[in-house]
C-alpha cells in the first residue's frame, strides 16, 4: 500500500513529501533518494487522538507524518488501547456521564463529610486550642465588645453549662463566655471549646429550658468538631469542582462557583441539623422541655425579623427554622 | 492562501475540532477523573490539549502538544499539598502560612517562567518544537518592575507594566532557535486602558439611571440586577483583553513573518455570555461545545503572513528533556497576565 507522507527531519521545520508503502509492520519512504524502512512494531508512534495524522518517530528526531486514512485505519486497528475505544463510542459515554454525576454525587454528599469526620478526629487536640486563641480574638474585634450582663444572670447560665459539662468527660475543658453583641442576639461555638452567650440572646430567652437549649446546641457544634470539619469539608470540595471543571477559563469558571457554594451551604445545614439533635438528646434525657430549642428559634427569628423567603434554601446555611421546630 | 505583498503567502488558521468527538473525549475523562479521585486529571489535560493543538491547523501541518502526563501528575501533587497546607495553616499557624505564600510570592517569577518553559518546549509545529528562554534575571525585572510601577501609580501606569509582560513573554519566546520579536509601543495600551475606563463610566451611568428608574417603586432588588452588573462588567473586561490580544500579535514578527489577529470584541462577549449561560443551563453538559465554539472562534481569526521558508527554522539544542520543577510552575497555573 503506497502514498505520501511529511517529512521532517528533526533540525527544522521543512516539510517534504515523500512516497511510503506499508507492507506488514515494515514502512518503507524515501529520502533525498533513499530507500529506507522502519518496524512499525518496534518504533515509537503518536496517534492522534480522534483523527488526524499519524507520527512514527524515525530517531534522532526524524518522523513522518501520516495522514492517509488507509495506513492510518490500519495502525488504528493494530494500537488502539482502552483509552482509545471507550472516547470512540457514544454508549461509553453515556456510561461515563452516568458515572460522572453519580460518583460526584456519592464523593460529595458521603465521601468528603466521612473523610473529614476521621481527619478531624485524628488531629490532637492542642491543634485546636490554638485556633481557640485566634478566633475568638477575632471574633471579639469584629463583633462582640465586654458583657454588660449582671453577675445574678452570669452565674445562673454557668450553673446551667456546668451541668452539661458534667455529662461527659470530653465536656470538662468547654468554657463559657459572656459578650455584648454587635450584631443582635446570638450563640456561637468557637473551635477549641468555647461557647460564646450574647447579652442579648440571654434577654431573649424565655426561661431556664430555652438556655439550656442554646448551650446545648453550641456544646454540640464543639463535641462534633463542627467548625474544623467544616474547614476541611469546604476546602476539599472546592479543590474538587475546581479539578473536575478546571480548565474553563477564567469568566466561565465562575459557573464552578455555583455549585460549591451550594455543597458549602449543605454541609452548614447538616451540622445546624446535627447540633439541633445532639440538644433534643440533652434536653430529654434531663427532664428539660424538648420544645425548649423551637420555641427559642421562633424568637429569634421574629426578633431579627427575619423572613424565610428572603435567601433561597438551598443557598441557607441554616435549615429552615420551620422544618427544625417540626422536628419534634 | 492568498498572494499578498512580495512574496508573502497569507495563510488561514484553521480549527477542525467537532463538539461532537470531543464531548465524548470530554466525559471520559471525567469520569476516569472523578473514579481516580483526581489523579488522571493529568491523563486527561494531556489528552484536551492534544486533541485541540493535532486540530489546529497552519498550511500543511497541526500543532503537537507534547507534555507527559506523569511530570504534570507530579507538578500537581506538589501543588496539591502546597495549597491544603497553606489552606490549613491559615486557621492553625498563621506564621506558616504567611511563610508559605511569602516564599510562592517571591518565587512567582521563577515558576512562571519555568510554567512557559513547560509550555512552550512541549508544544510543536512541523516537528520542530517552541521553546522559551530561562532569563530568571529578566523574568525578575519584569515581573517586580511591572508590580511595583502598577502599585506607585495607584494603577494609573498599569498599561507600562502591561506592555512590559508582554514584551517579555513575546521576545522570550521562541519557534526553535528563532525568538519572536514584539515591536509594539506603550501608548496602545494607555489608549485601551482609558477607553475601557470611559466605558465603564459611561455604562455605569446609563445601567445606573435605568436601573434606578425600574427599581424605584420596587420594594425589593430584582433578580436581573446582579445579572446585568455581571454581563457589563465581563464585557468591559473582554474589551480590555481582546484589543490588546489584538495589538500584542499585530505587531509581533517571528522571523521575517508576521501576524494578524482581528478577533471582534462583540462577537467575543456573545460568545462568552452565551457559553456562560449555556454552561449553567446544562449543569455543565455544555463544556464541550463551549471550548470548542471559542477555539474555534479564536483559531479563525488569526492569520500568518508567511515569508520565510520553514526550513530556515532550527531546532534549538536544549529543547528537549525538561529540567526538574518545570511542571511545578505549570501546576500552580503560574499564567504571566499579559492580556489573554
Amino acid at each position: 500500500m503506497e502514498t505520501t507522507a511529511a517529512y521532517y527531519n528533526g533540525n527544522t521545520a521543512g516539510s517534504v513529501q515523500v512516497p511510503v508503502s506499508l507492507q506488514g509492520s515494515r514502512l518503507g519512504y524515501v529520502v533525498n533518494g533513499q530507500d529506507l524502512w522502519v518496524d512499525l512494531g518496534v518504533t515509537t508512534m503518536r496517534p492522534p487522538i480522534a483523527r488526524g495524522a499519524w507520527v512514527i518517530e524515525l530517531g534522532g528526531g526524524a518522523e513522518l507524518h501520516i495522514d492517509d486514512e488507509r495506513i492510518t485505519s490500519r495502525l488504528a486497528s493494530q494500537r488502539s488501547g482502552f483509552i482509545e475505544r471507550l472516547e470512540g463510542a457514544w454508549h461509553w459515554a453515556l456510561i461515563s456521564a452516568l458515572v460522572a454525576i453519580t460518583s460526584t454525587w456519592a464523593l460529595l454528599t458521603w465521601g468528603v463529610p466521612i473523610a473529614a469526620k476521621q481527619v478531624a478526629f485524628a488531629l490532637p487536640e492542642d491543634i485546636s486550642s490554638r485556633m481557640r486563641e485566634e478566633g475568638l480574638g477575632i471574633m471579639d474585634e469584629l463583633f462582640f465588645s465586654e458583657s454588660r450582663l449582671d453577675e445574678e444572670d452570669r452565674s445562673h447560665v454557668t450553673t446551667l453549662f456546668k451541668k452539661i459539662q458534667s455529662t461527659h468527660p470530653k465536656f470538662e475543658s468547654y468554657q463559657l463566655e459572656f459578650r455584648y453583641s454587635e450584631i443582635g442576639p446570638n450563640a456561637f461555638a468557637v473551635p477549641g471549646g468555647f461557647v460564646v452567650m450574647t447579652d442579648q440572646l440571654i434577654e431573649l430567652a424565655e426561661n431556664e429550658d430555652q438556655l439550656v437549649a442554646v448551650l446545648a446546641h453550641e456544646v454540640g457544634h464543639l463535641y462534633g468538631r463542627h467548625s474544623l470539619r467544616i474547614l476541611l469539608q469546604n476546602s476539599t470540595t472546592a479543590v474538587l469542582i475546581a479539578a473536575f471543571t478546571g480548565d474553563l477559563s477564567s469568566i466561565t469558571a465562575l459557573s464552578a462557583a455555583i455549585p460549591t457554594i451550594l455543597m458549602q451551604a449543605k454541609y452548614s445545614r447538616d451540622f445546624e441539623r446535627e447540633a439541633d439533635e445532639f440538644a433534643f438528646d440533652y434536653l430529654d434525657a434531663n427532664g428539660y422541655s424538648d420544645e425548649a430549642l423551637s420555641k427559642l428559634l421562633l424568637l429569634l427569628e421574629d426578633s431579627v425579623g427575619k423572613d424565610d423567603s428572603e435567601v433561597p434554601g438551598r443557598f441557607s446555611s441554616h435549615p429552615p427554622s420551620r422544618e427544625r421546630v417540626d422536628k419534634d | 492562501m492568498n498572494e499578498s505583498a512580495a512574496g508573502e503567502r497569507r495563510a488561514n488558521i484553521s480549527f477542525t475540532g467537532t463538539t461532537s468527538e470531543y464531548f465524548k473525549i470530554w466525559i471520559i475523562n471525567l469520569a476516569l477523573t472523578i473514579v481516580t479521585l483526581g489523579m488522571y486529571s493529568a491523563w486527561a489535560k494531556v489528552r484536551k490539549l492534544r486533541y485541540f493543538y493535532g486540530n489546529t491547523h497552519l498550511e500543511d501541518g497541526t500543532f503537537e502538544y507534547h507534555a507527559s502526563p506523569v511530570s504534570i501528575l507530579i507538578g500537581r501533587v506538589i501543588a496539591f499539598v502546597t495549597m491544603m497546607t497553606y489552606y490549613f495553616t491559615i486557621q492553625y499557624a498563621p506564621m506558616a502560612s504567611a511563610v508559605i505564600f511569602l516564599a510562592v510570592f517571591l518565587l512567582m517569577p521563577v515558576l512562571l517562567v519555568r510554567s512557559r518553559v513547560f509550555q512552550m518546549r512541549n508544544t510543536s509545529y512541523h516537528g520542530l518544537r517552541f521553546n522559551f528562554q530561562r532569563d530568571y534575571g529578566r523574568s525578575f525585572a519584569t515581573i517586580y518592575g511591572s508590580a511595583l510601577i502598577t502599585v506607585l501609580s495607584l494603577g494609573l501606569a498599569s498599561p507600562s507594566a502591561i506592555y512590559m509582560r508582554n514584551k517579555f513573554v513575546a521576545n522570550s519566546t521562541g519557534f526553535g532557535k528563532t525568538l519572536f520579536k514584539f515591536g509594539g509601543g506603550q501608548g496602545e495600551f494607555y489608549a485601551i486602558f482609558w477607553k475601557s475606563a470611559g466605558l465603564a463610566m459611561l455604562g455605569l451611568m446609563i445601567f445606573g439611571g435605568f436601573i434606578a428608574v425600574f427599581t424605584g417603586a420596587a420594594s425589593s432588588d430584582p433578580w436581573w440586577i446582579p445579572v446585568l452588573v455581571f454581563a457589563f462588567s465581563a464585557a468591559i473586561s473582554i474589551y480590555f483583553r481582546v484589543r490588546q490580544r489584538n495589538y500584542v500579535w499585530n505587531t509581533t514578527t517571528l522571523g521575517s513573518n508576521r501576524f494578524v489577529s482581528f478577533l471582534s470584541v462583540t462577537d467575543m462577549v456573545v460568545i462568552y455570555l452565551t457559553n456562560i449561560f449555556a454552561i449553567i443551563l446544562t449543569l455543565g453538559l455544555a463544556i464541550p461545545w463551549a471550548q470548542i465554539r471559542l477555539a474555534k472562534y479564536r483559531a479563525e481569526h488569526l492569520q500568518v503572513l508567511l515569508v520565510d521558508d520553514w526550513r530556515d527554522y532550527i531546532a534549538s539544542k536544549d529543547s528537549q528533556g525538561n529540567a526538574l520543577g518545570e511542571e511545578v510552575g505549570e501546576a500552580f497555573d503560574a499564567e504571566i497576565d499579559i492580556g489573554f
